[in-house]
């Protein structure tokens, strides 16, 4: 049902979480950054960053706030919280173990 | 964050709309803005608008589970569901009220049953270690009893047994205290050794337990109150501690109040610290310590038994005059305390497990029944598309609220049964107060009622979820009779209540006899309008003429009081153990004894003159204490018949003299007194012990212990008691009362625990005669509405209404027959268990055997007879128009 590639596929929270990282941000915002920085390897259907937004917000990891964005509309900013930070270091964490394992084995050690 | 969370969870689930509202603001907006970026990248706006859905992608499944991720829809279903249960109960409120009821009283009672046995049986005793902890007892090789421990004994217990972390022990006693209420009393008491409250690891409620130095002469006034005498007496007085309080006449400082369950002997008595008298250290006849140890750690009770014993052998070679054969016995605290109810709880529980058996079979039958009722139902809702998993996703949801609602309804009896059970129970029996409904009794409740109603619903939920299953099962089509399979099924369920109701029907009709049989034993006394009061002279009257003297005039003053026909005093009363059971060896001149033999001890009561007549014990022959019977004449005795036909059988006992040893005799004298007469036999004991030899011995001539006024009246036995109260207030004021009952109520408490066993199993029984009644009803009925069109074919075929109706009959009856026939293989085994427990009645008693063999086939007839009518009254004719 996800129209997220496998690549992506879990973790595309660990990109939200870390784009909030710098501060609030929009869905719109969040979406571009992922697809600029990703340099468009990541190509998922944009608005499957909604249902994952709403889902770390019933997790409490993150909170939305609605405010007037840079182009003048209303738009619901999203922020990381407490836990949320704590949530971004662990898979962080998680993430880079498991790339450099994975590295590790590529190389052929 | 312990709220935001919560506020959270709440405003997902209840602003579903807002937040639905939201998540679409936001995409629309989002796909705007993808829309404007591609527009101004120079595309016609209907290419930009595709490649913008194209790349945010299908918004309906990401709304699904925007939705999903706040976990909505479960919740939602889950209440569907569960509204969708509840209407569905109460639509027809027939079933969960049957289940419920029969939840309520089956599972409850149990658990009430169960509330008491563990809290008596298998609960360990509220102290520290309680495995650690022992009774010692003397146990005396010639006559094979246990008995109390001597002073001396207990001192070289104490000291040389080496298995024990500590030995102590408690003299039983009796402070005079003059009470606020009642007037002079004595309280039990307990009179406690170095460390008796450290045996046990007992806190206080209150203050402290005492110290070591105040077993020391001259520092032993203080005294430490049972809960229960500090609720009753003291008020519950939380500012006790420290209150001097006057017991046998000397200031005593309250120290402690311990707590509700330190119970040793019991909670209503006083503890104060034993000061040891001199000669109490040399003294190993006289033996009347309760002794009670912990053992050391790591050592189990046969070795410390062999270690007590080596002991007690030292001893018997030290001090042979006295402890010849006198070895030691050591019983778990555990089981000294459960003694003599357990196996009668073991019984009960027993029953409990009966009965639940019958309560699931019920139960079962009941879900079937409904569940193949419902086959249309299932049918139909298939057919409109609800999955297989639907339905037993439904069905268990309807179970588990009846399960719910059936714990709640079983532990509400169950509570309010433990209340009867404690209102009916004996005051004596033992941990009576730790009883009470608890989580362990909810616990039981909610799981037996979940367990047996979700076990007893995977039948309808395989039903539903299998189509075929189903069709077997199901009534077929037209004309047919509900399907053998489920026939069978149910058939089978009836069956085991058929039998194990048998079994508890046998049960209770074996301790009904039983009961009867030990009501009906001759007590050899008359109770009615007799009442009894007891009193402690020691302290107030100085020497064996004082005490005559007051018991004299006790006795005059009665016999003058108006309604009083007779009136005496003696040093027991009957069925009252407590009170003056007195034993002393007997010899008898010209049988002497081999040097080897111990002389039988043989039990006495000093009565005044008036007393046997008081209570209407007979005189067989000879002639009845008199006035002749002085102090200063002869010595004289009345024995009772079993005495005669044990120890003088062939000869004529009046005019005989006997030889009575022990504290009868005075400088080490034999008191050697002549038979004067020869009385009836009267049960001291118990209705169900046979009468022992006895002797009595005429007050005047016996000074100790006249301790028990008892006088009839021709009024009610609680009038002739405050006769006697006053009486004795009379002559002297500050005399204690130490007990009062009227002999009725001594009758009735002898066989209280009998009839709570008995009105407990009785009440089980009917419990399962009723639920398989019910059961046989049940499916009688259900086969003959299935097979209402055969009979009235038969009928047209020209069967006779009899016929029918014996042909019903006969196949109901056949199913209690073959329950019994089961219920007998079961019963015969089961009787031997409870042998223990019955009195003059066999264990395979063929009278109750038959009786309950009656029972359920007249129950079964019963049952079937309404259904059996219906099938007798069929009627050709409509039958013929339906088809």
């Amino acid at each position: 049902m996800t129209p997220a590639p496998d690549r992506l596929h879990g973790h595309l929270d660990l990109l939200i979480l870390s784009s909030l990282a710098g501060g609030p941000m929009h869905g719109w915002a969040i979406a571009q950054r992922l697809r600029v920085l990703s340099a468009s390897v990541f190509e998922v259907g944009q608005g499957s960053i909604y249902p994952a937004l709403r889902r770390l917000e019933a997790a409490g990891w993150i909170r939305a706030r609605v405010a007037v964005s840079e182009a003048g509309r209303r738009a619901r900013f999203y922020s990381l919280t407490k836990p949320g930070r704590r949530r971004l270091e662990a898979e962080r964490a998680d993430w880079a173990d498991f790339a450099a394992a994975v590295q590790r084995v590529l190389d052929g050690a | 964050m312990s709220v935001p969370p919560l506020l959270r969870q709440f405003r997902l689930l209840f602003g579903g709309r807002r937040a639905e509202r939201e998540l679409d603001a936001e995409m629309r907006e989002h796909l705007e803005l993808l829309e404007t970026q591609y527009r101004e990248q120079g595309l016609d706006p209907r290419e930009a608008r595709r490649r913008a859905r194209m790349e945010f992608g299908s918004q309906e499944p990401l709304r699904a589970d925007a939705r999903e991720a706040r976990g909505l829809v479960r919740t939602r279903e889950l209440t569907r569901d569960l509204l969708f249960g509840v209407r569905v109960l109460v639509r027809r409120p027939g079933f969960p009220a049957v289940a419920l009821l029969t939840l309520g009283v089956g599972v409850g009672g149990a658990a009430a049953i169960y509330g008491a046995t563990e809290g008596i049986l298998l609960s360990p005793l509220p102290y520290a270690e309680p495995d650690r902890l022992v009774a010692a007892w003397q146990l005396d090789h010639a006559s094979g009893e246990r008995q109390e421990v001597s002073p001396a004994n207990f001192l070289d217990w104490r000291e040389r047994a080496t298995a024990f972390e500590a030995l102590t022990a408690v003299e039983p006693y009796g402070f005079d205290w003059l009470s606020p209420e009642d007037g002079p009393i004595a309280l039990e008491t307990g009179l406690v050794y170095e460390g008796f409250f450290d045996v046990f690891r007992a806190p206080p409620l209150f203050g402290r337990t005492f110290l070591p130095e105040e077993n020391q002469p001259g520092r032993g006034n203080v005294a430490i109150l049972g809960y229960g005498l500090w609720r009753s007496r003291f008020g519950g007085d939380p500012d006790i501690v420290g209150r001097v309080v006057t017991f046998d006449g000397e200031p005593y400082t309250i120290v402690g109040v311990m707590r509700e369950d330190f119970a040793v002997p019991s909670n209503e008595v006083v503890w104060a610290p034993k000061v040891l008298q001199g000669w109490e250290e040399r003294s190993r006849t006289s033996n009347f310590y309760a002794v009670f140890g912990r053992l050391a750690p790591g050592v189990g009770l046969g070795q410390a038994a062999a270690d007590l014993d080596g002991v007690a052998a030292a001893l018997a070679v030290a001090y042979p005059t006295a402890n010849a054969s006198i070895g030691a016995a050591l019983i778990p605290l555990h089981d000294q305390i459960v003694g003599g109810i357990r196996s009668a709880l073991w019984l009960l529980l027993g029953a409990v497990i009966l009965v639940l058996v019958v309560v699931v079979a019920s139960v079962a039958s009941l879900q079937l029944a409904r569940a193949v009722g419902r086959t249309p139902e299932f049918t139909l809702r298939t057919a409109l598309g609800a999955g297989p998993g639907r339905i037993a996703r439904h069905l268990a949801v309807e179970n588990l609220l009846l399960g719910a609602a059936g714990a709640v309804v079983s532990f509400l009896a169950a509570r309010v049964m433990l209340d009867g059970i404690r209102a009916l129970a004996p005051a004596d029996l033992p941990r009576i107060a730790e009883i009470r409904a608890d989580g362990d009794v909810l616990g039981f409740a909610a799981a037996v009622s979940l367990l047996a109603v979700l076990a007893t619903g995977l039948a309808p939920v395989l039903l539903a979820a299998n189509p075929g299953l189903q069709r077997a099962l199901g009534p077929g089509g037209r004309g047919q009779t509900a399907s053998p399979l489920l026939r069978r099924a149910l058939a089978a369920l009836v069956v085991v209540q058929v039998s194990l109701t048998f079994v508890l029907l046998v049960g209770s009709g074996l301790l009904l006899r039983s009961f009867v049989a030990v009501v009906s034993q001759p007590t050899g006394f008359r109770s009615d309008g007799v009442a009894a009061v007891t009193v402690h002279t020691w302290s107030y009257l100085d020497g064996g003429p004082a005490r005559a003297g007051f018991a004299r005039d006790v006795v005059e003053r009665l016999s003058g009081m108006p309604g009083i026909t007779a009136a005496g005093v003696a040093s027991g009363i009957p069925l009252m153990e407590a009170i003056g059971a007195d034993f002393a060896p007997l010899t008898l001149p010209g049988a002497p004894l081999r040097a080897d033999q111990n002389p039988p001890l043989v039990r006495f009561t000093v009565v005044s003159p008036g007393l046997l007549d008081t209570l209407g014990i007979p005189l067989r022959s000879g002639r009845p204490f008199d006035s002749r019977d002085r102090a200063d004449s002869l010595p004289v005795t009345l024995v009772n018949e079993r005495f005669v036909d044990r120890y003088l059988p062939d000869r004529e006992p009046v005019g005989r003299r006997i030889s009575l040893g022990g504290s009868l005799a005075t400088n080490g004298e034999p008191l050697n007194p002549e038979i004067v007469g020869v009385v009836g036999d009267v049960r001291n004991v118990a209705l169900h012990e046979a009468p022992a030899p006895a002797v009595y011995l005429v007050h005047p001539q016996v000074p100790t212990g006249a301790n028990a006024f008892i006088a009839r009246g021709v009024g009610s036995a609680d009038v002739v008691l405050s006769q006697v109260r006053r009486a004795i207030a009379e002559v002297h004021a500050s005399i204690p009362i130490h007990g009062e009952t009227t002999m009725e109520a001594l009758v009735a408490a002898s066989v209280r625990e009998r009839r709570f066993v008995l009105v407990l199993l009785g009440g089980f029984a009917a419990l399962a005669l009723s639920l398989a009644s019910a059961g046989i009803f049940g499916l009688m009925a259900f086969v003959t509405a299935g097979r209402a069109k055969e009979y009235g074919i038969r009928r047209a075929l020209g069967a006779e209404r009899a016929e029918l109706l014996t042909l019903v009959l006969r196949r109901g009856l056949a199913l209690a027959g073959a329950g019994i026939l089961i219920g007998v293989a079961t019963a015969v085994p089961a009787a031997g268990l409870v042998e223990g427990l019955l009195f003059e009645v066999a264990p395979l008693d063929l009278r109750v055997f038959g009786l309950a063999g009656l029972t359920l086939a007249a129950a079964g007839a019963a049952a079937v007879l309404v259904p059996a009518l219906r099938a007798a009254r069929a009627s050709p004719v409509e039958v013929l128009r339906v088809e």
